[in-house]
């Protein structure tokens, strides 16, 4: 009984450091948003008057809230979705014995390494008017002209750019899951029958890379809502905020406009969003690994 | 993993998102003495390394002149990622003495005690406010009191290519409205347009356009301050100028909130463009395009914007303050503004340094700068009240939306002001 409790003392003096971290640089400034979203304050100022629930309602009331919530969800689907496509394609391409195998797992992972800045400023190149895109579109007859600067390419050209840059860390990531699935498994399958390559995937591959495919998910899904070195770089959220997202947003509304009772509350509504996705794709997920076990 | 503790890693993962907002600033409070000799710190964004090396020249001078004050000058790159750092280092009791910013900031600071009031020490140290001109005084006023200095100044003016010019049979520039739409239509043929429009919500892009506000009558607020007033017909008319100069396929957009580089001019695919008078370095080095400079043009009345930085002084201890106080009136002297501004491209702040025989002979040589130097008449300020940022930001909004045709100016404008009217009412 002693033993144990002694234990427990060293239980807790290891965990210390973890614990104190994640408080000081997770909890309190999840606590603090959470206090500042009812306060109005300009950044500087040494009082922070009581609001309550005023800075929500500014907040909703802009005329481009609406554009902004419709520019997170058309950015965190159209780049989830085809960026872990893409990823899992490449993958099962990669986890091949085909000729150039090496060097194709490089030139899918490589877009990953390069800073969002630099390969930003890349596409802006790439997508103005003249360039390579306008360039090679203009075979097919089509001159889009600045893909930047146009309001009705520009979300579309920056969703391009960061699927991009993920589809090589979610090919990692599948890479990584794949090489876990046993041989043995796809021989036992083929003696039942299953021969051909897509039925092969739907019954064996699929199913079993399940956890592969939870974690790819939830991170893709957060990185992506988290975005903004790429929409900085590339377009500063316009033109006409075609480009501004949630993130982008708050960035905006605390450090140029100097509302920061609206960037907590709009951060607030963000860690709201994020943790609600997060335990739904939780709970689903682990039902379907249960099916499949 | 338990069903309880599985329940822990969303939260922990999710909370990644709150982090957004996260900023951290280090906190260090120096024992800063008040007796003795005094250290001041100096912040600053000069580009030029040759200015940044005349300052330097300078700051050994007044130390000379100054025995007891020290001051270190640090550069800080771009001002828009300077402000979260100072807003940390207020928040931690650290900023720096000195900081060499546009004065447009002066009501944020100000309203919140991080800055001290400069005009607090006219009278004792015998500075001559008289000397400075009144308009630039202005941009670092807070409730009727001077609160910055004015460092240097400059404003806007068009720039035109004399080849282009030429080409289009145009002997003297445009003077009025009409008269630049009318030259831009001419100006504009296969591949080459008349003006270089500038596109963004932000800042660079609304500076301009108040002066066509201006131009036309109109006000960003009313006399007392309490009230935006742009949405009114000269705002509608100003914004609906720019309309039609796009409408007309007479102006092209230059990059998103970057119209203030120089690409397109340079290149001479468009025959005009608004900027100031700080790219002369830039313009003489370049040899491509035969480069001249005309006032803004004018509706009911000629204006232009007027900028450039200033002085601010951190609120730390009385005599840090007086000494950083000493400093920014050094920096208005004329031997000081004559030396800078001939080697800058900025405009003197005072009378005296702009009328010094020196800087008229400068000025001779230097047509391109007598431009914004004689513009300066002319010249309004931005107003330095704190919701100016949110009240620039909205005007921003507005003439996206127009110029990419989503709005009428007027709906536009409309909706800026109700939402700059109660950024102001919030501020108040």
């Amino acid at each position: 009984m002693v033993g144990q409790r002694r234990l427990r003392w060293w239980a807790a003096l290891f965990l210390a450091p973890a614990v104190v971290l994640t408080a000081v640089f997770f909890y309190y400034p999840m606590a603090y948003i959470l206090w500042l979203s009812m306060h109005h304050w300009n950044g500087l100022s040494p009082v922070k008057p009581f609001t309550g629930l005023a800075e929500f309602r500014h907040l909703f009331k802009q005329p481009i809230f609406g554009l902004v919530i419709r520019n997170t969800a058309i950015f965190v689907v159209g780049t989830v979705v085809p960026s872990i496509a893409i990823g899992l394609a490449l993958a099962l391409l990669a986890n091949r014995r085909l000729p150039f195998r090496s060097f194709l797992r490089g030139v899918s992972f490589a877009p990953y390494l390069v800073s969002f800045v630099s390969a930003g400023l890349a596409w802006v190149w790439m997508g103005s008017s003249g360039g390579l895109f306008d360039h090679l579109m203009g075979f097919l007859g089509f001159h889009p002209g600045n893909l930047v600067d146009n309001p009705s390419y520009a979300l579309l050209y920056v969703i391009a750019m960061y699927t991009w840059k993920m589809a090589g860390y979610n090919m990692v990531l599948y890479l990584a899951g794949l090489q876990t699935i046993p041989r043995e498994i796809y021989e036992a399958g083929a003696i039942d029958g299953l021969q051909d390559g897509w039925t092969q995937f739907r019954t064996i591959t699929w199913p079993l890379l399940a956890e592969s495919t939870f974690f790819v998910v939830i991170i893709n899904l957060i990185f992506s809502f988290r975005a903004f070195s790429a929409i900085y770089v590339m377009t500063n959220g316009g033109p006409v905020n075609s480009t501004t997202t949630l993130v982008y947003y708050i960035w905006n509304l605390a450090f140029v406009q100097n509302s920061w009772g609206q960037a907590a509350a709009a951060s607030a509504l963000l860690l709201i969003v994020v943790l609600a996705l997060t335990v739904g794709m939780v709970r689903y997920f682990t039902k379907e690994s249960f099916r499949a076990s | 993993m338990t069903q309880r503790t599985r329940w822990l890693a969303p939260i922990a993962m999710a909370s990644l998102g709150s982090m957004v907002l996260a900023g951290c600033g280090t906190s260090q409070t120096a024992a800063k003495g008040s007796t003795g000799p005094v250290s001041l710190t100096f912040e600053e964004g000069i580009q030029s390394p040759q200015t940044e090396a005349y300052l330097q020249k300078q700051i050994a001078a007044f130390e000379k002149s100054h025995p007891g004050i020290h001051i270190s000058m640090q550069n800080y790159g771009a001002a828009d990622s300077e402000l979260p750092k100072l807003e940390s280092s207020v928040a931690a009791h650290d900023p720096p003495n000195l900081l060499w910013i546009a004065p447009a900031y002066t009501g944020q600071f100000a309203s919140s005690d991080a800055i001290v009031e400069a005009q607090k020490y006219f009278k004792s140290t015998n500075f001559q406010a008289s000397s400075i001109f009144p308009g630039l005084l202005k941009t670092g006023e807070y409730h009727g009191k001077v609160w910055t200095m004015p460092f240097d100044a400059n404003d806007l003016g068009v720039y035109y290519n004399k080849k282009l010019f030429a080409k289009a049979g145009i002997t003297t520039p445009p003077a009025t409205w009409t008269q630049f739409l009318a030259d831009a239509k001419k100006l504009t043929s296969n591949g080459t347009y008349g003006f270089e429009m500038p596109i963004g919500n932000q800042e660079w892009t609304v500076w301009i356009w108040e002066t066509l506000l201006w131009q036309a009558g109109g006000h960003l607020l009313n006399s007392s301050q309490t009230k935006v007033a742009f949405d009114s017909p000269a705002g509608i008319k100003a914004l609906e100028y720019w309309n039609t100069l796009m409408k007309d396929h007479v102006a092209t957009f230059g990059p998103l909130n970057d119209s203030y580089q120089l690409g397109a001019f340079e290149s001479g695919k468009v025959a005009m463009t608004i900027n100031g008078p700080w790219n002369v370095a830039a313009l003489q080095q370049q040899h491509a395009v035969s480069y001249g400079a005309f006032p803004l043009p004018k509706d009911k009345v000629a204006a232009t914007n007027i900028g450039g930085e200033s002085l601010f002084i951190f609120n730390t201890t009385p005599a840090q303050d007086k000494a950083a106080f000493l400093f920014a009136k050094y920096v208005t002297t004329p031997a000081f503004q004559i030396g800078y501004d001939t080697g800058s491209g900025y405009l003197p702040v005072s009378k005296t340094a702009q009328d010094s025989a020196q800087y008229q002979a400068y000025l001779k040589k230097n047509p391109f700068i007598n431009v914004f130097v004689k513009e300066m008449a002319v010249g309004k300020a931005r107003p330095p009240i704190p919701a100016y940022p949110q009240i620039s930001a909205d005007i921003g909004n507005a003439i996206e939306n127009t110029l990419y045709g989503r709005m009428s100016a007027a709906a536009a404008l409309h909706q800026a002001s109700v939402q700059a009217q109660q950024a102001l009412d919030a501020s108040s």
